[in-house]
Parts: C-alpha cells; structure tokens; sequence
C-alpha cells in the first residue's frame, strides 16, 4: 500500500481499518478497504454530512466483517463459542449448586486478576503482553518460533499466577477464619467464611483453564 | 460433473462485469448496479459474491495501480472467464426455456 500524506480527507475511524484489516482475507483487503475509501471520499464530495457517513462507514464495515469472520477467523470464533459454552456451563453449575451470589465476591476477584495481570506484564513485558492477545485473535499461522514461545509463556505466567494467588490468599482467609472464630460461633461462622475464602482459588482455576486453552491454540501457529 | 446453475445475484455480478468491460471493479460493479437496475447492495454482500464466482472459476482477476483517492490502496479488477460465460448462457436458456409460453399480466397475475 502506498502512503499518500497530503491526502486531503481522513478515514471515520482507524478501528474501523483495523476490524476490517483482521475480518477481511489478504487477498481482499486492498480492493474492499480501497473500495470503502473511494465512495468515501465522493460521497463526501458530493456534501454528505460527517455523521451519515460515519455511520454508512460502519454499516459497511459491520457487514463486511459478518461476511467474511466465519471463514477467516473461524478459529477465534470457536475459541469464544467454547468460552461462552463453558461460562453458560458453570453458570448452570453455580444456579444448581446455590445462589449465584454466592459465587460473586469483588474482594476475591480483586485478590486473583489484577495481580495475575501485573506479574505476567511484569515477568515478559508489556509489548509481549499485547502480543499474545493479538496472536490468540489471530488466524495466521506465520509466528516465528520466538514470537510463539514468548505468547505461550505470555499465558503460562498468567494461568499460573492465577492459580497461585488464588491459593495463597485462601490460605490467608484459613489463617484468619481459624485465629478468629471462637468454638461458640463456629457452626455458624464457619460455612460462610470457608465458602468466601476458596472463591479465590475458583476465580484462579478459571482464568487458568482460560490460559490453558489460549496457549494451546497458539502453539501450532509456528512458520 | 453435474452443472450448476448461477443465481440472480451471481448472473447480475457477472453481466455488471461484462458491460463495465476492463474497468469493471468493485466501485463500478455497484454503482451500474444501482444506476441500472436500482439495486443498492453493500460492499461486503458483492465481493463475497465475487470471490464465489472467482472460487468457482467464473472470473478472473488483477490488481491495478494504487490511487490517492482510495487511500494509497489498489483497484481489484474482475473479468468473466470463458466459463463465466458459459454458466450465463447455460441460466439464460434455462430461464427463456421456462418462461416460454408464459404471460404475466399487469399485478403479476397469470393471464
């Protein structure tokens, strides 16, 4: 593609580009993005306001990425729908086995996610962080061996932290739960405090198996 | 191998693209559409329509020179293959063939 700078008119929205960049097939992109662009720019010319065009842009797009997404990234389809399958799958779980507030503690996902985050960036690094969320999205198969193994350790670190934090910050609420509760309130207590200190390890576990899943996709999309 | 037939789309794509000639890309092929015939489709329902009729060997197709006004991106231009022709004529017979000896009157009723 050409770069042309003086150029006098700007595209809605690079995320528009970039939706139709990942949707579209190589052999396409130029002809439908350049397509895109050219009745832009006359539509334009001929006096269409901004927003209407913004909005035609989209409607565009939108189709575009409908069309062609289940042939170019029907792997990243079937990564999501397996999500969706097992979140629905443990909803149901959670709905069966009690009160799904039961399940929700903000503490607990506080205590797991945003350290899992920090010490996977802080362990790779924030570029290689991007990276392997981009590669999980991706339907390339072109990754150099470097660019698939630090994706992969990406997740590993991330799954692992997970877990880990998950684990020890339930070992804390036992701590706590046992140096606190008295032999008068325990058979009170106890249920409740154990239920809210394993949710920790449950939140691990998820994002873990999330992880898990994610590496595995990736690992075959060595050049 | 049992022939198919093209649909009404696919035979208006590729008559669209035997009128523009050699400058039949994708801007073109929607505009003659909808200055022709009225028909406004989208970007994303012709070119999936035309990497069906590419994928079948209906059409043929080359890049041109990137331009300014699309961006610095290049025209994808489309031409009907011999077989592309073939198939029009096959659904042009076939279409004459069943709608001889019928009349519509006015309202689309049977006359």
């Amino acid at each position: 593609m050409l770069e042309f700078n003086n150029y006098p008119y700007k595209t809605p929205n690079t995320l528009v580009i970039k939706l139709l960049n990942w949707s579209l097939p190589d052999e396409l992109k130029d002809a439908v993005i350049g397509d895109l662009e050219e009745t832009y720019f006359s539509k334009k010319q001929q006096g269409q306001s901004e927003l209407y065009l913004t909005l035609w842009y989209w409607r565009q797009c939108l189709s575009i990425a409908y069309r062609f997404m289940p042939t170019t990234q029907r792997g990243f389809i079937m990564f999501i729908l397996s999500l969706l399958v097992f979140a629905s799958m443990m909803i149901f779980g959670m709905v069966m086995g009690a009160h799904i507030t039961a399940f929700i503690d903000v503490p607990s996902a506080m205590l797991v996610f945003p350290p899992a985050f920090f010490f996977a960036i802080a362990a790779t690094s924030w570029r290689e962080f991007l990276f392997a969320f981009g590669c999980v999205m991706s339907e390339k198969k072109d990754f150099s061996a470097n660019e698939i193994n630090a994706s992969k350790r990406v997740f590993s670190v991330l799954g692992n932290t997970a877990i880990w934090c998950g684990g020890i910050t339930s070992l804390i609420g036992w701590v706590a739960m046992s140096s606190n509760i008295s032999a008068d309130e325990f058979s009170g207590v106890f249920g409740p405090a154990f239920a809210v200190s394993v949710l920790t390890i449950y939140y691990g576990a998820i994002l873990k198996l999330i992880c898990y899943v994610a590496e595995q996709r990736i690992s075959h999309k060595v050049n | 191998m049992k022939e198919k037939f093209l649909g009404e789309f696919e035979q208006m794509v590729l008559l669209a693209i035997l009128k523009l000639q050699d400058s039949a890309y994708g801007v073109a092929i929607r505009e003659l559409l909808i200055n022709t015939i009225a028909r406004d489709v989208s970007v994303g329902a012709l070119y999936t329509t035309l990497e069906r009729l590419e994928k079948k060997g209906l059409l043929t197709s080359s890049y041109g020179e990137a331009i300014a006004e699309r961006g610095g991106r290049a025209k994808k231009f489309y031409v009907v293959s011999g077989q592309g022709k073939q198939a029009l004529n096959r659904s042009k017979q076939a279409l004459d063939t069943l709608w001889h000896g019928v009349q519509l009157a006015q309202g689309g009723h049977n006359a």
